[in-house]
C-alpha cells in the first residue's frame, strides 16, 4: 500500500553524481536501511525522497503517487509530501515546548486544537515521554529527545518514516536500547520506513532489507543475512562486518564446492553457488568469527605465525601471518601458541571475482 | 492512535512561497536600483529629468572632466582618503597592540574611548571639534590671546585629515584588536622561548600577524573615508576647500542653481570608483568577510611587559583622546548650555537653556528629533526584518537567483549616502505615482534602510548559518511551507539577532545624515539636516543642543541594551 | 413607527432644517482681532483655510525670529500650523522649483531676499499676484507686481568686539574700516568678515547697493580692506559668533535679524557693540510671495496679510527684524523710521528689483571686481 519506489535517481553536484542511477523499492511495512560510507549517497538519496534536495534525473513514488518525475518535470515540495522525518540532529525547535514541536505538523494540517491535544498525548504516550509536553527540548536528555523527533514525525500518520541516522547522537549503551525500542516500534505501526545509517549494526539489526551503498550506487540490496552472508562483492564484504581478503585463482569447481589456490601457494575450499572458470582470480573474504583454530582439520588448513594480537575483552583480536598472507582472526579464548593453524569452514569463505579494475584497491586496504 | 480518522491534507500555503521569495528579491533589487537608474540616467541627459525637452548627451561627464574646479577637487578627496586611511589604519593598529599586548596602565578605559566615536555622528564630531579648535574655537582663541597669531587652521586639507583619522581609528582599532583577540598567543610565546624581548616580539611577530586585518581596514577606511561628507563639509566649506562629497552638495543644494547634470555625472563617476573599490575588496578579502564585528571568540589575553613604554604608550593614547574626544565632546556638552563661548568671558555667566528650549519647542527642530526617532524606531525595526528576510531569500530558499541576491544585497555599500539621497530624490520625481511619498519620513527610512542593507545582512547572515538547516527541513517535510517555516521557525529563531541588529539600526539611523541631506524635506526632517541648516544659519548653540541631544538619546539606547537585554557591540 | 407622535418627528425636521442652512443663512463672521477695514468677502478665506489647516514656508529667518509672529498669527488663526524652514536665499528657490518640478509638494509661501531670483519666478508666473486688504497702509516700493510683499527692511551693520578694539579703532562707516585697517594691518589681517558674495545672495545685494552709491571711491575702500585681509563667510550667526568668540574683531554688512537676537543673551553686549555703516548701510528686503502650487493658498493669504499688518509688523520687530510699516512705529521694537533718523535718507540703500540684477554679464563683471577687491 505505502510502498515507495525510487527509480534511476540521479543528483548531480557539480561534476560528481551524488546518485547515480539508483533504483529500489522500499515494501509497505517494510524497514529498509540504507548503508554506506560517508559520501555513499545514502543521504542525498534519503533527502530527495523528502524533497529537500532535487533530483537531476529519475522518478519517485510513494504509495503510487508521484513526488517526484524529473523527465515530467513533476517535483512535489518536501510539504505536499506527507512524509515523516527524524533528522540526524533531531532539529527540534528549540523556541517551542515538546508540546508544540509535536503538535506543529498538525497545526500545519489545520487539525482543531482539541484534535491536536489528543493526538499529541496520544503520542507522546506511544513514545514514552508523557507529562514532558511543557519541557523545552534543551531540558531533555538525548535519548528524550530523539523520542520527540520520532512523536513529531508520527503524530500526522505520515505513511513513509524517513530517518536520518536518528541514534547516531546518542552514546552506546542508549544507541541499543533506542535500536530495539525502533523495530519495536515500526513493527507495531507498520509504517513504511527507509533508515540511513553508516552503522553496519544497526543495519543488520533493524532493517527488513539493506541497500549498501557506495559511489553513489547500490552494491548490494538483500536481507541482512544475505548481506552478511553473501556479500555481493569486496567492498560489501569489507564495509559489513569484518573480513580477511586472500587473493588466489580457481583450480577446480565440483557443484557449489570451488578449489582456490591462493598466492602463497596454499589450497582452500569455498562454497559458491556461481560458476567459475578454471583460473579466473578471485578474492576468498573469510569473516575471522568463522575461522576456527583446530589441529584436527584434515583441510582448508592455514598455518602461521601471530603477528598481533588485540584483547578486547570478551573477544580476542589476532593477525595471523599465514606464509606472507595476513589473516585476522576472532576467538573467545586467548591463542597459547606462538603457531597457530586455522580452520576456514568451506561455508566461511565467501568467494568473489577479483576486481580487475584498481588493483590493490579499497578492498585490500 | 492510529486507528483514528484519516487527517487532512497539508494546507495549501505553499502556493504563496514562490511569490513571497521573488516579492522579497524583487524589492530588494528596486530598492538597490531605485538610486541608481535617476542617477545614471540623469547623467546622460541635457536638463533636468523632469523637463520635457531635455535630450541624451555626454556633455555633463565632458563638462566636468575637463573643469580645472573638478580636478581641484578630486586631487583633494584622494589626498583627504589616502592621508585619513593611513594615519588611521597606522594609529588604530598600534592602538590596538598597546591595549591588547602591553602592560599600558588603565588599557581596557582607554580602549573604551578610543573607539567611543563610532557611537556618534561624524557630523557631531566635526561641529565639537570646530566649538574647540575651528577658528572662533574656545581653545584656537585662547591660545591666541596668549601667542597673538593663530595656533592653527583647522579650515584646511589638513585639518579636514586630522578630525576625519579621529573619527576612521576606531574602525582600524577594532579589526586590530579582533584579529589580536582571535590570534593564537602561542605564537608570540614561542618567539620569546626563542629568545626574544617582549617589544622585539611585538615588533617581529604580532605585527606581522596582523597584516590581514592592516589591509582590511585599509580598504575598509579608505572607501569610507572617499565618501565621508560631514568633516568636508563642516571644515572645508567655510574656506571654499572642496572634496568629491562637498562637490555634490554645492552643485546640488548651494550655489546660484541646481545643476542636475553636473551633480549627476560627478555622482556617477563617484559610483563607478567606488564599484570598482568594493569588487577589489571583495575579491581580496573573500565576500564571506563581515564588515560589521559583533564579538569575536576571546582567547586569554596575553599582554607582554614594555617597561618604561607603557608610560609613553599611555601619554600618546591619553592625549589622542584628551584632545579627540574628551575635550572636543566636553565643549559641544558646554556650548549646548552657554548663550555663547569665548574666552573673552566667563561661559558661566551666560549659562541658558535657550538652546534646549529653541529645538525642544520650535515645531520643525521638535519634530526632527521626533522624526529621528520614529525613523531608528520603526524603521530600524522593519528594517532588520526586511534585511533578515533577504539573508533568509538568499541562504535559506529555492530562490535560482539567491547568488545574484546576495551580491545586490551587499552592493549598497558602493553607493555613498549622499547619492542614495539624490536618487532617491529625482527617482520620486521619475515616478510619479510615488511622488505623495517624497516628503515624508517614509522616503527617507527607505532610503536608510535601502543603504544600510548590507550591514544589516551581514549581522544576521553568520547568526543564520549557525543555526542547522535540518531545522528548515524538519519544518518543511512537517508539512509547512518555506514562507510558514521562516515565520514560524527561523525568525522567531534568530529573535536575539534582530534585537541585535534593531538596536545597531536604531543607532545608526539615528545619526545618519548625509543620506536625508537631498531627501529631506518639510515635515520629514531629521536632527542631521537640523543640525546642518542650524550651522549654515551659524546658530551653533542649538546645534551643540541637538549634538548633545543625539548623544543622549544613543549612549541610552546603547546602556538598556547592555545592561537590560545584555547586547553588546564591538567587544 | 407607531409610538412616535407627528409632532414629534415635524420638531425633529425642523431642527434639522435648521441645523443644515445655519452656514446659508448667518454669514460666517470674521475672527476677532482681525482690523475692521477688511472686505466682508474676507470670512470665505478665513472658512477656507480651515480645511487646510496648516501652512509651509521658505524662509530666510529664524525659528527665534519666527516665534512672535507665529504666536501672534495663532491667536487669530489657532487652527493653522504655520512651519517656517531658515535657509539660505537662494536654497530657498531652489528646494521650490526642485520640488515643483518633481511634482512634489513645496512651500506655499516663500519669503527670500534674493531680488534676482524673485524676478526670474516672476517672469515664469509661478508667483500668484494677490491684492491684499493691507497694501494701501504699505510704502509703495514694498510691493512689487502685487507678487511680492516687503516683510521687513533691515539695515546690514558693522559688529565689533568692544574687548579688543579700542574706542578708536571702533569703525563707524566702510570707508572708516578701511582707513583704522590700513593703519593697524597686522591686527586685522584676517579678522574682519563679511558675507561671501559668491555664496551668498545678500552678500552680492549689500555690496550692490553700496557700490551704485559710492562708485569707485567703494572700491577703493573695499581694495584696502581687502588687502589686509578678509575672511567672508556665509551667515551672519558665523560672523557674529566670530566677533563674540574673537575670531574676527569686525564684521560688517551683518544682519541686525542674527544681532539683535543675540544682543538679548546675557553678557553678549559687554563683548560685541554695533554702529550703522554712515556711508551707506544696506537695507535687505525680505520679499514674500505665494506661489501657484501652493497647496494651502488661503492659509498663505492670511499669513501674508498678518505679517504686513500692523500687528504682524510688531511682533516681526519682537522677533528681531525691523518693521517699515509707518503706523507700526510706535509700538515695533525695531523700526525703519529709527534707521533713516539716524543715517539719513541717503544712506540707507535699500535693495532694488533692478532687471540689470538678472543680466548674468553685469553680474560676472561686478564678482570679478569683488574678488579682486578681497583677493579670493
Amino acid at each position: 500500500m505505502a510502498e515507495v519506489i525510487v527509480d534511476s535517481l540521479t543528483k548531480r553536484f557539480g561534476d560528481v553524481a551524488a546518485v547515480d542511477r539508483v533504483s529500489l523499492t522500499a515494501a509497505s511495512g517494510e524497514m529498509l536501511s540504507l548503508l554506506g560510507p560517508s559520501g555513499c549517497g545514502k543521504t542525498t538519496t534519503l533527502l530527495c525522497i523528502a524533497g529537500l534536495e532535487r533530483p537531476d534525473s529519475g522518478r519517485i513514488l510513494a504509495a503510487g503517487e508521484v513526488l517526484t518525475d524529473a523527465g515530467a518535470g513533476v517535483f512535489l515540495t518536501p510539504e505536499a509530501r506527507n512524509l515523516g522525518m527524524v533528522f540526524q540532529s533531531y532539529a527540534l525547535w528549540p523556541h517551542m515546548t515538546v508540546f508544540n514541536n509535536v503538535a506543529y505538523g498538525l497545526r500545519t494540517r489545520g487539525v482543531r486544537e482539541p484534535d491536536i491535544h489528543r493526538r499529541v498525548d496520544d503520542v507522546l504516550k506511544l513514545v514514552q515521554l508523557e507529562g514532558l509536553g511543557v519541557r523545552y527540548p534543551h531540558q531533555l536528555s538525548g535519548g528524550q529527545q530523539q523520542r520527540v523527533a520520532l512523536a513529531r514525525a508520527l503524530v500526522y500518520e505520515p505513511r513513509i518514516l524517513l530517518l536520518d541516522e536518528p541514534l547516531s547522537n546518542l552514546d552506546a549503551k542508549l544507541r541499543d536500547q533506542a535500536r530495539i525500542w525502533l523495530r519495536e516500534l515500526q513493527q507495531r505501526l507498520k509504517i513504511t520506513a527507509i533508515y540511513v545509517t553508516h552503522d553496519q549494526v544497526e543495519a543488520l539489526s533493524l532493517s527488513d532489507r539493506i541497500a549498501v551503498m557506495s559511489g553513489g550506487r547500490i552494491a548490494q540490496l538483500g536481507t541482512p543475512r544475505e548481506i552478511y552472508e553473501r556479500p555481493a562483492d569486496a567492498f560489501v564484504a569489507d564495509f559489513i562486518g569484518q573480513a580477511t581478503f586472500l587473493h588466489g585463482s580457481v583450480l577446480s569447481q565440483e557443484g557449489d564446492r570451488v578449489r582456490v589456490k591462493l598466492d602463497n601457494g596454499a589450497q582452500l575450499t569455498a562454497i559458491s553457488p556461481q560458476t567459475w572458470t578454471v583460473g579466473a582470480p578471485v578474492l576468498l573474504a573469510i569473516r575471522p568469527e568463522r575461522v576456527e583454530v583446530a589441529d584436527t582439520q584434515p583441510e582448508n588448513i592455514l598455518s602461521g605465525r601471530v603477528r598481533s594480537h588485540m584483547y578486547l575483552g570478551a573477544r580476542h583480536h589476532y593477525v595471523i601471518d599465514a606464509d606472507g598472507l595476513e589473516v585476522r582472526l576472532e576467538v573467545t579464548q586467548e591463542l597459547p601458541d606462538f603457531f597457530v593453524r586455522l580452520h576456514v569452514p568451506a561455508h566461511a569463505a565467501t568467494l568473489l571475482p577479483e576486481p580487475r579494475a584498481e588493483p590493490g584497491s579499497e578492498a585490500r586496504a | 492512535m492510529l486507528e483514528a480518522a484519516r487527517l487532512p491534507q497539508v494546507r495549501s500555503e505553499r502556493g504563496l512561497d514562490v511569490p513571497v521569495q521573488w516579492s522579497i528579491g524583487l524589492l530588494s533589487f528596486l530598492l538597490v536600483l531605485f538610486p541608481l537608474v535617476p542617477i545614471v540616467y540623469q547623467s546622460l541627459l541635457s536638463k533636468p529629468l523632469y523637463e520635457p525637452d531635455r535630450a541624451l548627451t555626454l556633455q555633463n561627464f565632458t563638462t566636468m572632466l575637463a573643469s580645472g574646479e573638478f580636478h581641484t577637487v578630486v586631487v583633494n578627496s584622494l589626498i583627504v582618503a589616502v592621508s585619513t586611511t593611513v594615519l588611521a589604519v597606522a594609529l588604530g593598529t598600534l592602538f590596538a597592540v598597546f591595549v591588547m599586548r602591553t602592560n599600558m596602565p588603565l588599557r581596557g578605559l582607554l580602549g573604551a574611548l578610543v573607539m567611543s566615536p563610532l557611537y556618534i555622528s561624524p557630523l557631531v564630531l566635526a561641529f565639537a571639534w570646530i566649538t574647540m579648535f575651528g577658528p572662533q574655537g574656545y581653545v584656537t582663541i585662547y591660545l591666541r590671546t596668549l601667542t597673538g597669531d593663530d595656533p592653527w587652521n583647522l579650515y584646511t586639507l589638513a585639518g579636514i585629515i586630522v578630525v576625519s583619522v579621529f573619527y576612521y581609528v576606531p574602525y582600524a582599532y577594532l579589526n586590530a584588536s579582533a584579529s589580536l583577540s582571535l590570534s593564537d598567543p602561542t605564537v608570540e610565546d614561542a618567539a620569546r622561548i626563542a629568545g626574544a624581548g617582549p617589544l622585539r616580539t611585538l615588533l617581529t611577530v604580532t605585527l606581522p600577524l596582523l597584516r590581514p586585518s592592516i589591509v582590511y581596514s585599509l580598504l575598509l577606511v579608505g572607501i569610507a573615508s572617499l565618501e565621508l561628507l560631514s568633516v568636508p563639509l563642516i571644515l572645508g566649506t567655510p574656506t571654499g576647500i572642496d572634496t568629491v562629497s562637498t562637490l555634490l552638495v554645492k552643485l546640488g543644494i548651494q550655489g546660484g542653481g541646481s545643476d542636475y547634470g553636473a551633480v549627476a555625472a560627478v555622482a556617477t563617476m563617484l559610483l563607478v570608483v567606488m564599484t570598482v573599490l568594493i569588487v577589489a575588496q571583495e575579491r581580496l578579502i573573500g565576500a564571506t568577510q563581515r564588515f560589521v564585528t559583533v564579538r569575536g571568540k576571546a582567547t586569554a589575553p596575553r599582554t607582554f611587559n614594555i617597561g618604561g613604554l607603557r608610560y609613553a604608550a599611555f601619554a600618546l593614547v591619553a592625549v589622542y583622546i584628551l584632545l579627540g574626544v574628551l575635550i572636543p565632546l566636553g565643549g559641544i556638552a558646554l556650548r549646548s548650555i552657554v548663550g555663547f563661548l569665548s574666552p573673552l568671558a566667563n561661559p558661566l555667566d551666560s549659562l541658558t537653556a535657550e538652546n534646549f528650549q529653541l529645538v525642544l519647542q520650535q515645531e520643525s527642530y521638535r519634530r526632527s528629533i521626533i522624526n529621528s526617532l520614529l525613523i531608528a524606531g520603526i524603521g530600524g525595526g522593519v528594517g532588520i526584518i526586511f534585511m533578515a528576510l533577504v539573508a533568509l531569500a538568499t541562504y535559506r530558499s529555492d530562490l535560482s537567483w539567491r547568488k545574484v541576491l546576495g551580491f545586490v544585497a551587499l552592493y549598497p555599500r558602493a553607493i555613498p549616502g549622499l547619492i542614495v539621497g539624490i536618487g532617491f530624490l529625482w527617482s520620486f520625481a521619475l515616478v510619479r505615482p510615488l511622488g505623495t511619498l517624497r516628503n515624508t519620513v517614509f522616503a527617507l527610512g527607505a532610503a536608510f534602510i535601502m543603504r544600510y542593507i548590507p550591514y544589516g545582512f551581514s549581522l544576521i547572515s553568520p547568526v543564520l548559518t549557525r543555526i542547522s538547516p535540518e531545522l528548515d527541513n524538519a519544518s518543511r517535510v512537517a508539512g509547512e511551507g518555506w514562507t510558514g517555516t521562516v515565520r514560524r521557525i527561523l525568525l522567531p529563531l534568530l529573535r536575539p539577532a534582530l534585537f541585535t541588529g534593531w538596536i545597531f539600526l536604531f543607532i545608526t539611523f539615528l545619526k545618519e545624515y548625509s543620506s536625508a541631506l537631498f531627501l529631506f524635506a518639510r515635515g520629514s526632517e531629521v536632527i542631521g539636516t537640523t543640525m546642518l541648516e542650524l550651522w549654515r544659519q551659524g546658530d551653533m548653540g542649538p546645534v551643540s543642543a541637538l549634538a548633545v541631544l543625539q548623544v543622549g538619546l544613543i549612549v541610552t539606547v546603547l546602556a538598556v541594551a547592555r545592561w537590560g537585554f545584555g547586547v553588546r557591540f564591538y567587544g | 413607527m407607531r409610538g412616535l407622535a407627528w409632532p414629534r418627528l415635524i420638531t425633529l425636521a425642523l431642527v434639522a432644517a435648521l441645523t443644515v442652512s445655519l452656514p446659508v443663512l448667518a454669514a460666517p463672521a470674521l475672527p476677532a482681532g482681525l482690523p475692521n477695514y477688511y472686505p466682508a468677502g474676507y470670512a470665505q478665506l478665513v472658512e477656507a483655510s480651515r480645511a487646510e489647516g496648516r501652512v509651509n514656508v521658505y524662509s530666510i529667518m529664524s525659528a527665534s525670529n519666527w516665534a512672535p509672529v507665529i504666536r501672534e498669527f495663532n491667536k487669530i488663526y489657532p487652527w493653522i500650523r504655520v512651519d517656517t524652514a531658515d535657509l539660505g536665499s537662494y536654497e530657498v528657490f531652489e528646494r521650490f522649483l526642485a520640488e515643483t518640478g518633481s511634482g512634489a509638494a513645496t512651500a506655499d509661501m516663500l519669503i527670500s531676499n534674493a531680488p534676482d531670483s524673485w524676478q526670474d519666478l516672476m517672469k515664469r508666473g509661478l508667483v500668484t499676484a494677490y491684492d491684499s486688504p493691507e497694501k494701501r497702509f504699505l510704502p509703495g516700493w514694498a510691493v512689487v507686481n502685487n507678487m511680492i510683499y516687503n516683510v521687513s527692511s533691515d539695515p546690514m551693520v558693522i559688529v565689533y568686539n568692544k574687548k579688543l578694539l579700542t574706542a578708536d579703532l571702533r569703525p563707524k562707516s566702510i570707508e572708516d574700516l578701511a582707513r583704522i585697517a590700513e593703519s593697524h594691518p597686522r591686527t586685522f589681517a584676517n579678522r574682519i568678515t563679511t558675507y561671501d558674495v559668491e555664496q551668498s545672495a545678500t552678500g552680492f545685494n549689500n555690496f550692490w547697493v553700496f557700490i551704485r552709491k559710492n562708485g569707485n571711491a567703494g572700491w577703493s575702500w573695499f581694495d584696502a580692506i581687502g588687502k589686509v585681509g578678509v575672511r567672508p563667510a556665509t551667515s551672519a550667526g558665523t560672523m557674529i559668533d566670530g566677533v563674540t568668540s574673537g575670531e574676527f574683531l569686525v564684521a560688517f554688512f551683518t544682519s541686525t535679524i542674527t544681532l539683535f537676537p543675540r544682543l538679548a543673551r546675557p553678557g553678549i553686549k559687554d563683548i560685541i557693540d554695533w554702529s550703522y555703516e554712515r556711508d551707506g548701510t544696506p537695507i535687505v528686503l525680505r520679499g514674500m510671495g505665494i506661489p501657484r502650487a501652493a497647496r494651502n493658498p488661503n492659509s498663505a493669504k492670511l499669513l501674508l496679510d498678518f505679517i504686513v499688518s500692523q500687528k504682524g509688523q510688531i511682533a516681526f520687530a519682537e522677533g528681531g527684524l525691523v518693521a517699515y510699516r509707518p503706523d507700526a512705529q510706535k509700538d515695533a521694537a525695531h523700526h525703519l523710521a529709527e534707521v533713516l533718523a539716524d543715517i539719513g535718507e541717503a544712506n540707507a540703500l535699500r535693495y532694488s528689483y533692478d532687471p540689470i540684477l538678472t543680466d548674468a554679464k553685469a553680474r560676472a563683471d561686478f564678482l570679478a571686481r569683488w574678488k579682486r577687491a578681497f583677493r579670493r
